[in-house]
Parts: C-alpha cells; sequence; structure tokens
C-alpha cells in the first residue's frame, strides 16, 4: 500500500520524503485548495523545488486543486492546474467537474485523481468519473464503514485511497452548512471552514473561550483537551444539556484496518494535515511507514505496536482517536 | 533523571533575562532575529508585521517580548499593546524552537495559547515553519538546541 503524506511547506515537504512517503500531496497558495491558510502552502517556485526533491528520491508528488470554482474564479482555479502541469506534479487531485473535463482535455499526461471533497461513494460514480475524465483514483470519504469500503473495493477497477490518520469532517466533505452558517465560507467554496479570520480564542479563568464568526463554539477547561476551533467539534446546549452536538475533539487513526484495508485491495493509504509542523509530518510519517511496512499478511487479529499508536495519540485533536464512520455497524 | 531537571530548571535558567535593561533588548534581540530570519526577510515573508506587533510571552519564566518591522527591519516593541500574543511556558517554546515539537499539539495541550489576530498568528507559525530559523545558527549551536528540545517533556 502506498503511504501519502501531507506538506504545508518545503520543510514539511522534506520531512516527509526523508522519513519514508511514497507520495507528498500539497497546494498552492490561494483559495484552490482545501487548506487556505494565511502563510501556508507553496508558491509555484517552492512547489518546482519540492517537486525536484522528491523525484530525486523516487517520491511522487500530488497538487490538490480540490475546492470548487466560485462564480467569476475560473482564472485562477485554471491557473492552479496549468502550475501542477507545468511544475512537473505527477497528478492533481480534483473535484470540481469543469476542471476535470479542463485537466483531461488540455493535460492528458497529467494523473487524475478524485478528490475526497467529491464525495463519490458508489461504483456507478467512480465508473462516470473514469470513463468521463480517465480519473485513476479516487479519495474515499470518510463517512463509510469498513464494510461499505471492502464492499466498494470489489466493485470497481478505479484505484481506491483512504485517510488513515488526522483530523476528520463530520459533513459528506465539505460540503459544510454549520461553517457557512457561522463564516459564509466552507472548504469547498474558499478552502477553509474555520477561515482564521474568524476564529477568536479568548484565555478567562474559566477556560478558552473558543469563537467562530462570533459565535461562541467551546470554552475548555483549564487543563482540558483542545482541539481546532470547527463549528461540528464544538459543545452547544441542546435542550438544557451541554454537549457535543455533532462531534467531539478527536482524529481518525485507523492503524488496527490495516490488514482489512490491505485485504480489500486499497491502494493507498493517506494522513490528513497540510496544516500541521515539520515536526508532525516527520514523526507521523515515521510511524505510518513502519505500521505500513509490518502489517501481517496472514487472517487474524491483530493489534499494532501500541507504542507507536500512543505517539500518534498525542498528536491528536482532543488528544484521542477514533475509528469514526469505520466502525459505525449500523451503517 | 534528566528530563524534569531541565524542564523545571528552564525558568530559573531564563529568569535573569527579566532584567535585562529595555535598551539592551532592543538592541540584542532583534539584531539576533534579524539573522536567523535573514531568508525570510529577503523574501519580504516579515512584511506581515509592518505596523503590527507580535508578542511572544514565556509565562513561568514571566519574559514577555515585542516584536514588529519597522523600515525593512526588526524591532522590539512594547508587547502590551500587541496585535496577537502567543503564550506559553519556557519549555513549550525550547520545544518549538529545536524543531521537536508540533505547535498545534501543544495548543490542542494547552502549553501555548493564541490570543488576538488568530491571522497574524497563523501566518507568523507557519512562516517559521517554513523557515526553520534554527538551521541558520551556527552549526553546534543549532544541534544543542536541537538536543536541548529533544530533552523537555512537552
Ligand atoms: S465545520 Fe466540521 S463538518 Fe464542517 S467542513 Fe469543517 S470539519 Fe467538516
Amino acid at each position: 500500500m502506498e503511504l501519502l503524506c501531507p506538506a504545508g511547506n518545503l520543510t514539511a515537504l522534506r520531512a516527509a520524503v526523508d522519513n519514508g512517503a511514497d507520495t507528498v500531496y500539497i497546494g498552492f497558495r490561494d483559495a484552490t485548495n482545501a487548506r487556505h491558510f494565511p502563510g501556508l502552502n507553496f508558491t509555484p517556485e517552492q512547489a518546482a523545488r519540492g517537486v525536484e526533491y522528491a523525484h530525486q528520491r523516487g517520491v511522487r508528488v500530488l497538487v490538490a486543486v480540490n475546492s470548487y470554482v466560485q462564480a467569476g474564479g475560473w482564472a485562477q482555479w485554471q491557473r492552479s492546474i496549468d502550475e501542477a502541469a507545468r511544475i512537473g506534479a505527477d497528478a492533481v487531485i480534483v473535484a470540481d467537474l469543469g476542471l476535470l473535463e479542463y485537466t483531461a482535455e488540455q493535460w492528458p499526461d497529467l494523473g487524475l485523481h478524485l478528490s475526497v471533497q467529491a464525495s463519490a461513494t458508489t461504483p456507478e460514480a467512480l465508473d462516470f468519473y473514469k470513463r468521463c475524465y480517465g480519473v485513476s483514483r479516487a479519495v474515499l470519504p470518510r463517512v463509510l464503514s469498513i464494510q461499505q469500503v471492502e464492499a466498494l473495493a470489489g466493485d470497481t477497477d478505479v484505484e481506491l485511497e483512504v485517510f488513515g490518520f488526522g483530523s476528520l469532517c463530520v459533513m459528506a466533505e465539505g460540503r459544510c452548512l454549520l461553517s457557512s452558517y457561522a463564516t459564509g465560507e466552507s472548504p469547498n467554496t474558499v478552502g477553509a471552514c474555520s477561515p482564521a479570520w474568524a476564529v477568536q480564542w479568548q484565555e478567562t479563568p474559566e477556560g478558552r473561550e473558543a469563537r467562530l464568526g462570533g459565535l461562541l463554539i467551546d470554552r475548555f477547561a483549564p487543563d482540558e483537551p483542545a482541539g481546532y476551533p470547527t463549528i461540528c467539534k464544538g459543545r452547544y446546549d441542546v435542550e438544557g444539556a451541554l454537549e457535543h452536538a455533532f462531534e467531539s475533539p478527536t482524529s481518525l487513526e485507523t492503524a488496527e484496518l490495516l490488514p482489512r484495508l490491505k485485504r480489500a485491495g486499497i491502494h493507498a493509504v493517506k494522513i490528513e494535515g497540510r496544516q500541521r509542523s515539520p515536526a508532525y509530518v516527520g514523526k507521523v510519517t515515521r510511524i505510518w511507514r513502519q505500521l505500513i511496512d509490518r502489517i501481517p499478511e496472514a487472517e487474524g487479529d491483530y493489534t499494532p505496536d501500541p507504542a507507536q499508536v500512543a505517539a500518534l495519540r498525542e498528536f491528536s485533536e482532543g488528544a484521542t482517536t477514533t475509528l469514526g464512520p469505520y466502525e459505525r455497524n449500523w451503517q | 533523571m534528566k528530563r524534569p531537571q531541565l524542564d523545571q530548571a528552564l525558568p530559573l535558567l531564563l529568569a535573569p533575562l527579566r532584567f535585562v535593561p529595555g535598551p539592551v533588548n532592543a538592541a540584542v534581540v532583534p539584531a539576533l532575529l534579524q539573522q536567523v530570519l535573514a531568508d525570510a526577510l529577503a523574501d519580504g515573508e516579515l512584511e506581515i508585521l509592518v505596523d503590527r506587533t507580535l508578542a511572544l510571552e514565556v509565562t513561568d519564566a514571566r519574559l514577555a517580548y515585542g516584536f514588529t518591522l519597522r523600515d525593512g527591519r526588526l524591532a522590539t516593541a512594547d508587547p502590551a499593546g500587541a496585535d496577537v500574543t502567543i503564550r506559553g511556558d519556557a519549555a513549550a517554546f525550547l520545544a518549538l524552537a529545536g524543531g521537536a515539537a508540533d505547535p498545534d499539539m501543544l495548543f490542542f495541550r494547552r502549553r501555548l495559547s493564541v490570543e488576538g489576530d488568530v491571522a497574524l498568528g497563523l501566518s507568523v507559525k507557519n512562516l517559521l515553519e517554513s523557515y526553520e530559523p534554527r538551521h541558520r545558527l551556527p552549526g553546534p549551536l543549532c544541534r544543542a538546541l536541537e538536543a536541548a528540545a529533544a530533552q523537555v517533556k512537552v
């Protein structure tokens, strides 16, 4: 199985390459990808240097151009595709239908992966993307159970990529009316569900208050582990009870599913976190390299190395991890 | 047990910095930063600090520094009126400076806090991660910093 690792800058890209990533995925410094934060991501020149560094070491580079083209924005999104082709990226990760068609027509030699933001979950949808645009791989949304992932893998000849570790999105990937309600923005429109300008942190005697677009979304007691200021992970007063109405601050962690994913024929495992530091990328990449290299062939109970699982948890939101929808048996 | 010792000693080791006179700080600190951030400065990435002040507060050592960009150079500024303040304990800052810790993780675990203009704070964070100022230090110093950073418990 291929290990895909995130990079928000050149230093993180080198950390991923040096610690055993097979592929690194990056984005440009604008709203054309779903991790649009101030100071993060690559200029085309930096991206070209990153591609050179990775290719010299046999590592592939993918460019995410995976937000949806906004009204009047075609030229900007098209430019990102053109730049990705120009710097020699191995593939682009795309969700928007117009961009998929443009890429297939203008850059037939550029690999084309279907972004998680497209939320394709049926063999028919995957086949459509393959037939019409030559999409070779699809990233599955983090809403499927492991049984659904296995069934889908048996029913399609499009390569499948799944998320293995990192922050979670509980919507059908970025089609988020929660963040639109609080900020007017969402991952699919401007590349972030908690745009920095809308975030406010306040340390009060009662604890850390997090606001998004002026709305109080959580108050963390003084020693309580905190998470990102995403509205879906806030605590709200629901009929008199103060609780995590959608999801609690936590990260996805699927090491224990690796043998099943491999047996199902999943091609690649993706680590989330282009917004994280080179220290995170380096350490998480090293751990996942070992986990993937040591997947047992034989069927049966499998427990990943507890020390590695504990190390992963250290990096997690809320200092906890979950199997997320993978283990939702009722689905 | 070496680890807890370094953690506990850090604030004490740093405490004397509190008594460095303002003008000396104003001359030495920016000059040092100017050197380790030379690449970022040359690339124009520090423009985000024009007319803006970033404050760093080391809580357990009771140190606070403010920085701004004035006439193309880094300069100290009053941390009290900062646009954004990043607070943390000495061990957390050491771990960050030595590249041993992930700032988001320290933030989740309440070792770091950010108040004020979050966009400015995030820009500075991303800039420091991408330029890794420690690599601009003389080799042995950089290695000593990394070694010390790996020692602290965060
Ligand atoms: S607010 Fe939550 S559900 Fe909405 S896009 Fe962000 S992570 Fe996903």
